[in-house]
């Protein structure tokens, strides 16, 4: 019923596509991530009255498909003077498209550290400085952590969609070695296998990550 | 001359919009003297409070820490001007406050919750840091919880945790804003040993709180406040046997009915 043959004689071209995956997603989330933090630094520190700026940013990134938004800038782009790779708009998307998400992820990260935790930090004497890195920053890090690897495994899945803009990612080595041999299941199925273990590989990441930032979360003795 | 006072309100308020809290307050505290504020809720005890470490900006009027003006400056011209954090940090580096809701940092254990400040604020090397950390919580009687996260000691523990915190950065003035308040009645009495240790050690302190046979015991002075208004002052057992206000007699009343 299976033929594996044909996935034997692509190795090559399978591993290509998948270390493409790896890289562009690996690099879209560090970007995104980054991205992320600094939407919401220049949130805090432009003020009320530019925040419309960040509304509209995350609301166009988080309010239209990604697909769309990969069509727009690879074909569009030329057209408005922007003349990138396919692997850069790819990279770049993820990482802008990443950012809106993680960006609103990190903002109820930070609003969740109650009032009362600042206070002490500033009665004390801690700068704002110090107050975000030693006090502020590790309580909302530790919340922000499940939604961040959820945002994560999506974004990994969302990679697939980099396909139709032309970059030889694993999707596309798939949906071709499928179209040339005519043979659906196998291409596919090692595709899903593929992004499972790459999405299974994240949570297992995230899951230390979350064990190492909430030790303290311990049951009263 | 400069006049003795640790701490001197003058004719201090604070609104929220247009609801005004504090309506105009005044008060001297003596360096050593154990002054506490009580009051019903609403009557705006901890916003004065909070004033004299300036987490809440009061409005007008003037509130001196050691002879120094707090949060503002005075131009040539008269007019006062919001002063930079870091300087209003540094006028406030002798005065510490221990809050209702202990307000330790729950990611970290015990021991850095009193050593982190001293790094980052005093400069002092992390091993001595701790070093000094240990010995204030041996001072509440909690070294042997050093190592705990926050989230397992109990709220008397932690409130003593707490203390130790503020010690540990060697203030002249310790302001509490009803440390006892979030505590199960059976844990109130270690936290209020521990404060009275410190009024026998001569702290300068402002407290407000509800516990009044506390107030009696420790004052030297009792402040009651309605209104934002200061109601009646005076010595514990003044206020406490021989009120003057209706209010105060009535607040008195209630809280005694309360306690049967």
């Amino acid at each position: 019923m299976f033929d594996f043959s044909l996935l034997t004689s692509n190795t090559d071209a399978l591993l290509a596509g998948l270390w493409l995956t790896v890289r562009l997603c690996a690099g879209g989330i560090a970007l995104g991530l980054a991205g992320g933090l600094v939407l919401l630094a220049l949130r805090q520190l432009l003020g009320p009255r530019l925040r419309p700026l960040y509304q509209g940013y995350v609301g166009l990134f988080r309010g239209t498909p990604f697909l769309v938004q990969l069509y727009l800038v690879y074909y569009g782009g030329p057209h408005l003077g922007i003349d990138l790779s396919a692997e850069q708009v790819g990279l770049f998307g993820l990482a802008c498209y990443g950012a809106a998400y993680f960006a609103e992820i990190f903002r109820t990260g930070f609003e969740a550290v109650p009032r009362g935790q600042l206070e002490a930090a500033r009665d004390l004497g801690l700068d704002r400085l110090q107050t975000l890195r030693w006090v502020v920053w590790p309580q909302a890090l530790s919340r922000c952590l499940p939604p961040l690897v959820g945002q994560t495994v999506i974004l990994v899945k969302e990679s697939s969609v980099l396909s139709i803009i032309t970059i030889p990612e694993l999707t596309t080595v798939a949906m071709r070695i499928a179209t040339e041999s005519f043979s659906v299941l196998e291409p596919y199925l090692v595709l899903a296998l593929a992004y499972w273990a790459l999405t299974l590989g994240v949570s297992l990441v995230g899951a230390r990550l979350e064990h190492r930032f909430t030790r303290h979360l311990v049951r009263a003795a | 001359m400069s006049s003795p006072l640790a701490i001197q309100l003058r004719n201090v308020r604070k609104s929220y919009g247009s609801h005004e809290v504090i309506k105009g307050i005044s008060l001297d505290v003596a360096p050593r003297e154990v002054v506490t504020i009580i009051g019903g809720s609403g009557s705006g005890k901890s916003t004065l409070l909070r004033c004299m470490n300036f987490l809440e900006e009061y409005d007008s009027g003037e509130i001196l820490i050691d002879n120094q003006l707090i949060g503002y400056g005075i131009r040539v011209t008269g007019d006062y001007h919001r002063l930079p954090g870091r300087i209003v940090r540094d006028s406030l580096r002798d005065v510490c406050m221990v809050f209702q809701q202990f307000n330790l940092w729950p990611h970290l254990p015990v021991i850095d919750n009193v050593a982190l400040p001293l790094r980052l604020v005093k400069d002092i090397p992390v091993a001595e840091a701790r070093e000094r950390a240990r010995a204030q919580l041996e001072h509440v009687g909690l070294a042997h919880k050093a190592d705990a996260w926050p989230g397992q000691l109990s709220g008397g523990q932690q409130q003593r945790v707490a203390i130790a915190r503020a010690l540990a950065m060697q203030p002249r003035i310790m302001l509490f804003d009803e440390p006892t308040s979030a505590l199960d009645p059976e844990l109130v009495g270690e936290v209020l040993n521990v404060i009275r240790t410190l009024s026998d050690e001569g702290m300068t302190m402002v407290i407000v709180t509800h516990e009044m046979g506390f107030a009696a015991k420790v004052s030297d002075k009792v402040v009651f406040l309605a209104d934002g208004l200061i109601e009646e002052q005076g010595p514990p057992e003044q206020i406490f046997a021989a009120p003057q206000s209706p209010r105060l007699r009535q607040f008195l009343n209630t809280w005694r009915e309360r306690q049967n």
